[in-house]
């Protein structure tokens, strides 16, 4: 991420609160407040999530709406099916969401679409050689992207490092749907490592 | 006022997109006319703008004055390595000023529009002239061709309000300019400006006066400013730097930027005026003792400038990179954005746009005017409820709707259920029903017999693996689909 940064800013002489705030930028993105209590810190960047259970896409939508919000590009990746009105009223900023669908050459056009986009949800990530999904999995670590894959399957050379399971949910409908209550569940490998759970409102 | 422009060594005026106000010549140009004028306005696209009344006074007259810039711009261009054509103009307005400075440069001659005369001078200009102005849109002037307004009296004739109709706030900006009016006045006078950060040299300070060392010590009190700009929700788009020695004022300019400033650009800029010319004594009188910042130009604060670094324009722009290497790897890729536009069925709501069709320039339009092409969608009668299912059936799912005896639910001519549902069939499995919600109905083209349509639609909670789970399902024709699943 330092390289992207325009030229001077590295060299010039910054506080220690700017700095920490400089850092934190780098690593992590902004979620809503109701996922406080699952990502304290936020998304952090360059890392692959799985998002499993019956709420999937919702939750998926509620971890990068204030990104999106807050400048980040969305990029929705093979996923035909999707409601953009949930994804909507989920706060995810349309005009910065684009849809994709690869074509044959599925992981190349992954590669570069988690160059250009800080958000990324994908329905699965094409089928590849371990080599290339290898490779994937370290340019989705150098862009410092936030990929993010729904209910589908994922190579296992990619590596996943969290993994977010959404439990039962539990509907208040009244003469129609109104919201849901889902116990959402993030397990975290790696630095950070460690396993948080809370019911989360959706949307 | 009348306002002196000078149009510098790129003398098309591509405007922001243009090299910027940064290289070695100009800023050779910048010297020569700052000994002549105190305060001089660099401007993104290399065009330098000040206030006739000091020069005019100090000349004897306007005339005088324009000639001797003119004169002054001459020795600048022979100085440097290649010699460029320079224009120096006059008038009652910036833009005109402008204008006429470019006209100079093609004639060699300096030019004044005389206030009389101002109202024919910007009459019979096109309106592609327009585009000189770094707030106009660079879209508007093809525009108004295509509606048939070839000039500026068009413009002025069409009325303000016309052009706000049309055009928002940027269509009163065009008036205005066409009309020979300033939107955004020169500053001219000391502290004009509400918003200003000094750095004052401490008395006991040896006076280690190098460039690094002033830089540094002013920088605390130049991101304060531009902090406190920020956090009311204001940009910078023009900032005066004011460097004061032991005697004299050593160098005092007004930096415009459209984009927006920030505290380290702002900083870039003060280290362009105090870097001693090449082979000019420095010395002790050179010494700043203090410097002195004012946001000149604000404005509410648009995306295009990130809080830090400036980061959100460089966003885009990493997108549409992506978007067309991604194109260059596989042509059999699809890109497209979502548009919402009002309708009652849901995959009608919003409907994807691909772009695949067009180059990447294009791309990056259409993403940038997603917004202002769907514009406030009102909530659409019949439309259904929020909540908004997360997972539409790219096909409707054949499905069936029971009551309790088994037997199929319908729904009446008057959109009421024929019995209270109690099982989902689908994909072969019997699922218990726990709630339901509508029937919405759906007619659309009533009045078209041959492509009429009408449907009810219903949410259906279920109970499916032991979660719970809503769908929509659909009943048209007699049969019911499921058409999407709230997950």
């Amino acid at each position: 991420m330092l390289a992207r940064l325009p030229p001077g800013v590295g060299a010039a002489l910054r506080t220690a609160a700017e700095l920490g705030q400089m850092r934190h930028l780098e690593r992590f993105l902004a979620v809503p407040g109701r996922l406080a209590e699952l990502f304290p810190d936020g998304l952090a960047r360059g890392r692959v999530f799985v998002v499993r259970g019956g709420a999937a896409l919702s939750v998926a939508a509620a971890m990068v709406s204030e990104a999106t919000r807050g400048g980040s590009w969305l990029a929705i990746v093979d996923l035909d099916s999707v409601g953009y009105g949930a994804l909507e009223e989920a706060g995810v900023v349309l005009e910065r969401t684009v849809a994709v669908r690869t074509g044959e050459r599925g992981i190349d056009v992954m590669g570069a679409v988690v160059a250009g986009f800080d958000l990324v949800i994908a329905g699965a990530l094409p089928q590849c050689t371990p080599a290339e999904a290898r490779r994937f999995g370290a340019r989705v670590r150098a862009e410092s992207c936030v990929m993010i894959v729904v209910e589908g399957t994922v190579p296992a050379h990619v590596g996943v490092d969290v993994t977010v399971s959404c439990g039962v949910s539990r509907w208040d409908f009244d003469a129609c749907a109104r919201r849901r209550h889902v116990r959402v569940t993030v397990a975290t490998r790696g630095p950070g490592a460690g396993m948080r759970s809370d019911e989360v409102r959706l949307p | 006022m009348t306002v002196i422009a000078i149009v510098g060594p790129h003398p098309d005026g591509t405007g922001s997109d243009g090299p910027d106000d940064s290289d070695e010549a100009f800023e050779k140009l910048v010297r020569a006319v700052s000994e002549v004028v105190p305060l001089v306005h660099v401007r993104r696209d290399k065009t330098l703008l000040m206030s006739a009344r000091g020069p005019a006074r100090f000349y004897g007259s306007l005339e005088a004055a324009v000639a001797h810039l003119h004169a002054v711009c001459g020795v600048a261009s022979v100085e440097t390595a290649a010699p460029v054509s320079l224009g120096v103009g006059a008038a009652a307005s910036q833009f005109a000023a402008t204008v006429a400075a470019h006209a100079s440069a093609g004639s060699g001659s300096p030019r004044i529009v005389p206030s009389a005369q101002a109202a024919d001078f910007l009459g019979t200009l096109s309106v592609r002239w327009l585009a000189l102005d770094d707030q106009v849109a660079r879209e508007a002037p093809g525009i108004l061709e295509r509606l048939g307004l070839r000039d500026l009296a068009a413009v002025r004739a069409l009325g303000e309000r016309a052009m706000i109709d049309r055009f928002g706030a940027g269509g009163a900006r065009m008036h205005l300019l066409a009309a020979g009016g300033d939107p955004d006045p020169l500053v001219t006078g000391v502290g004009a400006g509400p918003i200003v950060a000094s750095w004052h040299r401490a008395p006991d300070d040896p006076g280690d006066w190098r460039l690094e060392t002033t830089v540094a010590a002013t920088r605390g009190v130049c991101e304060k400013m531009f902090a406190d700009l920020f956090s009311r929700g204001r940009q910078c788009i023009a900032v005066r730097i004011t460097v004061v020695g032991e005697r004299r004022v050593l160098s005092d300019r007004v930096w415009h930027e459209p984009r927006g400033l920030s505290a380290q650009s702002a900083l870039e800029r003060l280290g362009r005026q105090i870097t001693p010319a090449s082979g000019a004594a420095g010395g002790t009188e050179a010494v700043p003792v203090e410097v002195r910042f004012e946001a000149a130009g604000i404005r509410a604060l648009s995306g295009a400038q990130g809080h830090l670094w400036e980061r959100r324009t460089s966003e885009a722009e990493r997108v549409v990179r992506a978007l067309s290497m991604m194109r260059a790897l596989d042509a059999g890729a699809r890109i497209a954005v979502p548009r919402r536009r009002g309708a009652r069925d849901l995959p009608e709501m919003y409907r994807l746009e691909e772009t695949s069709q067009v180059g990447t320039a294009d791309v990056a339009a259409a993403l940038v005017g997603v917004r202002d092409a769907a514009g406030p969608v009102a909530p659409w009668p019949g439309a259904l409820p929020s909540p908004s299912p997360a997972t539409l059936w790219p096909e409707a799912l054949p499905a069936e709707v029971l009551d309790a005896a088994g037997a199929s639910v319908g729904v009446t001519g008057r959109h009421e259920l024929t019995a209270a549902p109690a099982v989902l069939v689908l994909g072969g499995a019997h699922l218990e029903v726990l709630g339901h919600g509508g029937p919405w109905p759906l007619e659309e083209r009533w009045w078209d017999p041959g492509r009429r349509r009408r449907a009810a639609r219903l949410q259906l909670l279920v109970r499916e693996d032991g979660d719970e789970t809503v769908h929509l399902v659909c009943l048209e024709h007699g049969r019911w689909h499921a058409v999407a699943r709230y997950d």
